[in-house]
């Protein structure tokens, strides 16, 4: 499994390498162990899976963007395959799978009109889809409608936050209160509410219960906007400024089972403060302004000198952009980084394809201030 | 004449400057290249060296606890994908192994370093 996670990372980075000449071939050997790549590429999670499974196909396209001919069929069915697996393996993937689609049409025709992209566009996303709904239908009959848990959070929060009782009496359970919701909320994973036995929330048994939790939920946004968005931002905001590498002077618990010379250089690098700077350079917090800064260059490099750059760059960053956005409404937990690693893995990736957009608008003189 | 000679001119360079710009920069294998040589060789190092580095790989909870449950045939619910654990189930064997390395290798230290968060 690990031999196809990393195949799938070096076939990408390979992919990539071949879209430029000299320096930036190089960049792709070394960005593979910069600590917010390599730091996650060892994990065998259905997180990493779906990363490098959309991080090959988003070379691929990349590199036929970059040589405006259009997609095989070999290369097509390839994508095909590894973005059914790599959209089925996280339920979140799948409103990432738009931006693929319509870049996957751009790519079998690049001089197609607009009209004609978006609905091969369409026609892709509805295969996929469709295709991934028939599987899971297939693989897992019996549903049990996980989406609750982060209504239910969210209910939790606002609960707490206005001090009103918004959660439904059908998703109580016998060891419900609000003393024991204050003490049991956690304000970066919902796990301690619903995941216990002796849970404080429970979800919805049939399909009344779990349309009105739904219309329940709804209402309480619109009356109560303020306090959602404070825990969605707060929740947000715990998982863009997470790294996966911890402090090892806080950690108390499983110390022994680290041996001693490894211990002492963990120590000696956080006394150096090298742990320190390894945990801000895998926060994700301190990249997203780049990350509006690139999409914006790389839009604007395409509509002033029609650099396929341009389109990589964008779509990468949007690519970067997306699971953030989709995890603010949709995240019932913030504990883990391995979460946002595409954004980390397509922001990281797309630097070369930066200098290029640069480059290409410096030539054009599109940067050049009259006098 | 000479006008309309500079006019295709005008009209043909943008044309072969965008072809050049586009269709030159595949890189095919040259053993004859020396720098072609050199980043192919330094780029299966790489992945040597990843792969040894973090060989046979790192279980979470959730994969164990997808795995277990395709062993089973029995999927509890939609709160994991089920394709995971389908996938997971040929290399059961060798999962059943993948936890961080415990020794004093370089290896170990690396991982150690990276790792902190599944470990404790």
């Amino acid at each position: 499994m690990l031999l196809t996670h990393l195949g799938l990372l070096f076939s990408a980075a390979f992919w990539l390498s071949r879209c430029f000449k000299g320096m930036g071939r190089w960049f792709f050997i070394g960005v593979l162990f910069f600590p917010p790549i390599f730091s996650h590429s060892g994990f065998i999670v259905k997180d990493v899976s779906f990363t490098l499974s959309y991080l090959f196909c988003i070379s691929l396209l990349t590199f036929y963007t970059i040589q405006k001919k259009p997609l095989t069929i070999s290369a097509l069915i390839s994508i095909f395959l590894i973005l059914f697996y790599g959209t089925a393996v996280k339920y979140q993937a799948i409103f990432l799978l738009p931006l693929l689609s319509f870049w996957i049409a751009y790519c079998m025709n690049p001089l197609s009109t607009c009209l004609k992209i978006f609905i091969k566009g369409m026609g892709i996303w509805g295969f996929l889809w469709g295709a991934i709904i028939l599987f899971n239908a297939w693989a897992v009959p019996q549903k049990d409608h996980a989406w609750q848990y982060v209504k239910l959070y969210d209910l939790a929060a606002i609960s707490l936050e206005t001090g009103e009782d918004l959660i439904p009496a059908y998703s109580k359970s016998l060891h419900f209160s609000k003393e024991a919701l204050t003490i049991n909320f956690n304000p970066v994973r919902v796990d301690e509410l619903v995941f216990p036995q002796n849970a404080l929330l429970v979800k919805g048994k049939n399909d009344e219960e779990r349309n009105h939790l739904w219309h329940t939920w709804f209402d309480s946004v619109l009356k109560h906007p303020k306090a959602y968005l404070k825990h969605r931002y707060r929740l947000s905001k715990n998982l863009l400024t997470l790294s996966p590498i911890k402090s090892f002077h806080k950690i108390q618990s499983n110390q022994e089972a680290v041996s001693g010379p490894i211990k002492k250089m963990l120590y000696l690098l956080e006394d150096l403060g090298i742990m320190e700077f390894l945990q801000l350079i895998t926060s994700f917090y301190i990249y997203i302004p780049c990350v509006f800064l690139y999409m914006g260059l790389g839009w604007f490099a395409y509509r002033r000198t029609r650099t396929p750059y341009g389109i990589s760059l964008f779509m990468m960053n949007s690519l970067a952009l997306c699971p953030i956005l989709v995890l603010f409404v949709f995240s019932m937990a913030s504990d883990a980084p391995r979460y946002l690693y595409i954004s980390a893995c397509c922001f990281h990736l797309s630097h070369p394809f930066m200098l290029m957009c640069w480059k290409s608008l410096r030539k054009s003189n599109t940067l050049r201030v009259k006098r | 004449m000479g006008s309309r000679k500079i006019t295709e001119a005008r009209r043909i360079k943008p044309l072969e400057e965008k072809k050049s710009q586009c269709y030159k920069i595949s890189m095919n294998f040259n053993l004859k290249n020396q720098s072609h040589v050199l980043w192919w060789s330094l780029f299966s190092i790489a992945f040597l060296v990843d792969l040894f580095i973090w060989w046979p790989g790192i279980l979470r909870p959730d994969s164990m606890g997808q795995l277990s449950q395709a062993q089973q045939g029995a999927f509890s619910g939609d709160h994991h994908p089920p394709i995971m654990g389908h996938v997971l189930v040929p290399f059961k064997r060798n999962l059943s192994l993948t936890r961080p390395h415990a020794s004093d290798s370089p290896r170990a230290f690396i991982q150690r370093c990276f790792l902190v968060e599944s470990m404790f």
